[in-house]
């Protein structure tokens, strides 16, 4: 079979690539252009042509602006006292809690979820304030960065979410409802994460230290949480008021930012260079990766890899569920190698069809969908979450990968809960629309 | 028997658009013509990565080897890609289609002068008003905040005295739900793709315009073809373009009794002094479209009303 | 010599950088604007997702050679710690070289549209009919200063200096 050796090539070329250590994005380029001339033979103009058209056209989405805008709006909130407060504020809450402060990554993450619509700008801004605290408190490191590769994901599954937005278009389906739709499963996910976390701390105490902000009262801990809960409160409002779209939230929350910056004294033309000059570079990070990872579906494409693959499940004659543990297995293999909106576009026309004849609801297919993509972002070798977490801590990306294993797993069982219960997913949508 | 020829084609749009349905039909026919020696593979939803903006070029360029383009956004690289999205030229498939063909030769040209040739063009159906209210009058249409999908569009309706605002496709629904603006210049099929019943509860006719779609083939690809492979190829578009131009009346009546069937109303037969109102404040644009293609676009207008 | 080009690359890195910051700055602002234009005086600029777009490619593009020299680029290290000394230095050639030749294949094509833009006099479909050699061009010169910071590098590296590591926590 064809895509088999388009992948298996893929495959091999991007161990070639990236594991000579080719800064990552450079490397997904390598791989695309070697496996348009290897696999399909194609001449180098005709690969330039596409490369020239698709960087350029990947690269001026609008859709990408709100990455930029949060990762600048997390470098701020870490350049202030407003992440140490946040810490501060949360310690009381969570005291009892077996892990502690690790719980940050998921109840910030879950929080910053309904504010952003994509999980590299939930991961990036939620890691970038966290990270550096969780490792100066003695946090298990391993524990706190999966947690985070885990839990940054739900920026695609707690509204509002591009992800969603784009099934919504393609599979003519309500985005409202996706929306309500995503909220359950999304709490689902972070109430198993904070479960594994306490478990894991239960067992071996030593992965979380002592807490020793015992003094603080609660009135306290609240003062301390308000500029971050002022923060998400001005977004929400913001989106659900219609002032501003989704995509155009980000901006709404760095004006929230530096207002609050301000009104706190602590602005400064160093903090707003350093801020800026910390967002440009780790924008050109993320950006740059998701532009060439666009390019790498384009190449796949071309090479009929998602089509074919989906073509011959379609073609098998097995029960719902059997389908839907078939399509988890394409979709985690699809993963491996894409970004969430390709893989959602490229299978879509071929896997909806199948889907709705086997009497699957559309809405839980999205949310189903928005889960096998997220699956995607923890995995290596091309795992935004993945590439993220290593650009803000400098662990390698296949230290990162193992420990976000446990929290890939958790998300797996979270899939299959769905599956055999979907009112989870779809009774908040019936609630609220009919 | 394995195919001799492969094309990778391009669409923009959603693989149960109009113009998807087209494609379809051109892939099938082309294959039984052919015994299968030409075979298709569609890349729906913009899947393979290029905007209906990037696939004259890309055509061009061998990048594809046929795409299936919204011409509209091609207007910046030559004028005569905006006649068809000009607006009340055109209020019905049939005079829709008489446009086309009067600015064939025309098109013709242009994709020659682009190293590509012209197969069939793909209606869309005519776009009209959705919103909280009828918007049958200059008084409703005062100041209501429309989102519109051109420069043609922001133009005539600021000329008519609404508020036209420009937002991605994606932030519709959004700014729909909470209020942010209040109706959408769209087709009725666009909105019934989108289900705007939920926010939005009727659907005005005026029939704003029928862009084009335009499906065009690289011309290195098309000459190295066997005449009778050309043949085939001429053929199965021929029928794409006979399937599409039928379905897009069918679509319209299948799109209303969708509409209806939710709870949609639709409102026609308004008030023709309105649509004149409208109709002049399109006339900017017309003016301006006459400005840059001169005696050609004049003798274009001239051959379709006549 | 191999210090002063190094040097004057490392300057044009930080001005292209500090355009991006301007850039990802004229972000925020013009969709602050939007935002006060639609829901205070019911207009709009007509041009948000388009302006934003390009002030996006444009910015991502101009950082790239900045990002690279100051390790903010991630690369999949696994392999290339481990190895020390003469044959770190070889990999770390290769890496060089196997970029520079990607980014000048992407320039050259990109540079194409952008001069393909220029000679038609291509605009862009909104009202302010951009012309597109603009912000296409903007992308080809982000590639170039990319080009000129990996020749640089790859002559500090051929000449015995250090390898650029991942910045990781700051
Ligand atoms: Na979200
Ligand atoms: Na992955």
């Amino acid at each position: 079979m064809d895509a088999i050796i388009a992948g298996f090539t893929v495959l091999v070329l991007i161990l070639l690539f990236l594991g000579s250590g080719v800064w990552v994005f450079i490397g997904l380029l390598l791989v695309s252009t070697s496996g348009l001339f290897l696999v399909l033979d194609f001449p180098a103009h005709r690969i330039g042509a596409i490369l020239g058209k698709i960087l350029f056209r990947s690269a001026s989405s609008w859709e990408l602006a709100a990455i930029p805008l949060f990762i600048w709006m997390g470098e701020m909130i870490l350049r202030t006292d407003i992440s140490a407060k946040l810490f501060r504020g949360l310690a009381p809450l969570v005291r009892h809690i077996p892990g502690g402060l690790i719980h940050t990554n998921v109840v910030g993450s879950t929080l910053f979820a309904a504010v952003s619509g994509s999980s590299a700008a939930t991961t990036a801004t939620v890691g970038k304030i966290t990270s550096v605290e969780l490792k100066r408190r003695g946090y298990d490191e391993k524990l706190s960065i999966g947690s985070l590769a885990g839990a940054g994901s739900l920026g695609l599954l707690i509204p509002p979410s591009i992800v969603m937005i784009i099934y919504g278009v393609l599979a003519e389906v309500s985005i409202s409802q996706l929306f309500a739709a995503g909220v359950l499963p999304g709490l689902l996910v972070a109430f198993l994460y904070s479960a594994y976390i306490a478990i894991r701390c239960k067992i071996n105490p030593a992965l979380a230290p002592e807490n020793t902000d015992d003094t603080i009262t609660l009135f306290q801990s609240f003062k301390d949480l308000s500029p971050v809960l002022g923060l998400i409160i001005v977004v929400l409002g913001a989106i659900y008021s219609g002032l501003a779209t989704p995509s155009e939230a980000a901006a709404v929350g760095v004006l929230g930012t530096l207002v609050l910056v301000i009104g706190t004294g602590q602005m400064s033309w160093k903090m707003m260079t350093e801020s800026l000059m910390g967002a440009v570079r780790s924008s050109a990070m993320v950006c740059s990766i998701l532009i060439a990872a666009a390019f790498l579906s384009t190449a796949m494409g071309y090479m009929h890899v998602p089509q074919d693959v989906a073509t011959a499940i379609a073609a098998l004659d097995i029960g719902p569920y059997g389908l839907i543990m078939i399509l988890a297995v394409f979709y985690i293999v699809l993963g491996l190698f894409l970004d969430g909106i390709s893989i959602v576009v490229m299978s879509l026309p071929i896997t909806l069809a199948p889907i709705l004849a086997m009497g699957f609801d559309p809405i839980w297919f999205g949310v189903f969908l928005v889960l096998m993509v997220e699956l995607g972002q923890m995995t290596p070798p091309v795992g935004f979450n993945l590439f993220v977490l290593q650009g803000l801590t400098g662990i390698p990306v296949n230290r990162v990968a193992i420990a976000a294993l446990p929290f890939f797993i958790l998300m797996g069982a979270a899939v299959a809960i769905i599956t055999i219960w979907p009112e989870i997913a779809l009774w908040l949508p019936r609630i609220l629309f009919n | 028997q394995a195919a001799e020829i492969t094309w990778d084609m391009a669409n923009e749009y959603n693989d149960t658009s109009i113009h998807a349905e087209g494609d379809k039909v051109f892939a099938k026919t082309l294959g039984e013509l052919t015994n299968g020696a030409i075979e298709i593979t569609h890349h729906f939803g913009g899947s393979i990565g290029f905007k209906s903006k990037d696939q004259l070029d890309a055509v061009a360029d061998g990048a594809l080897p046929i795409a299936d383009t919204f011409v509209g956004p091609l207007g910046g690289i030559n004028s005569m890609f905006l006649l068809p999205s000009l607006p009340f030229l055109t209020k019905t498939p049939a005079d829709s289609r008489k446009l086309y063909l009067a600015a064939k030769d025309a098109y013709d040209e242009v994709f020659a002068e682009n190293n590509q040739k012209l197969l069939w063009s793909s209606p869309w159906p005519p776009s009209g008003i959705w919103a909280k209210k009828p918007v049958d009058s200059l008084e409703a249409l005062a100041n209501l905040k429309i989102r519109t999908y051109d420069a043609n569009g922001t133009i005539t309706f600021q000329e008519a005295g609404a508020s036209p605002i420009q937002l991605s496709w994606a932030d519709v629904v959004p700014q729909l739900s909470t209020g942010g603006i209040d109706a959408v210049l769209t087709s009725a099929e666009g909105g019934t793709n989108a289900k705007f019943w939920e926010q939005l509860s009727h659907f005005t006719e005026v029939n704003y315009a029928m862009p084009l779609n335009m499906i065009h083939i690289n011309l290195d690809v098309w000459n190295d073809l066997s005449d009778e492979h050309k043949e085939a190829v001429l053929t199965a578009a021929k029928a794409a373009e006979d399937h599409v131009w039928a379905a897009v009346e069918k679509r319209v009546e299948e799109n209303y009794a969708e509409m209806k069937a939710n709870g949609l109303t639709v409102v026609n037969g308004v008030d023709t002094g309105y649509l004149d109102a409208l109709n002049k404040a399109g006339q900017k644009a017309q003016a301006e479209w006459l400005e840059k293609t001169g005696a050609k676009g004049q003798a274009i207008l001239d051959a379709y009303s006549n | 010599m191999i210090a002063m080009i190094n040097r004057v690359v490392s300057a044009i890195n930080r001005v292209a950088g500090a355009t991006a910051a301007l850039l990802l700055f004229y972000v925020l602002v013009h969709i602050i604007y939007e935002i006060i234009l639609r829901t205070v005086f019911a207009t709009s600029t007509f041009v948000l997702d388009e302006f934003v777009g390009y002030a996006v490619a444009a910015m991502t593009f101009l950082s790239l050679g900045y990002a690279l020299e100051t390790g903010a680029l991630i690369r999949v290290d696994l392999a290339i710690t481990r190895i020390k000394g003469r044959a770190r230095r070889w990999v770390e050639l290769f890496c060089i070289s196997s970029s520079f030749a990607m980014a000048g294949f992407c320039a050259w094509w990109v540079g194409r549209d952008a001069l393909r833009n220029w000679t038609r006099g291509s605009v862009s479909e909104s009202i302010a009919e951009v012309p597109l050699w603009i912000p296409v061009g903007a992308v080809w010169l982000g590639l170039i200063f990319l080009m000129l910071q990996l020749f640089a590098y790859f002559l500090r590296v051929a000449a015995g200096g250090n390898p650029i590591d991942n910045e990781g926590t700051e």
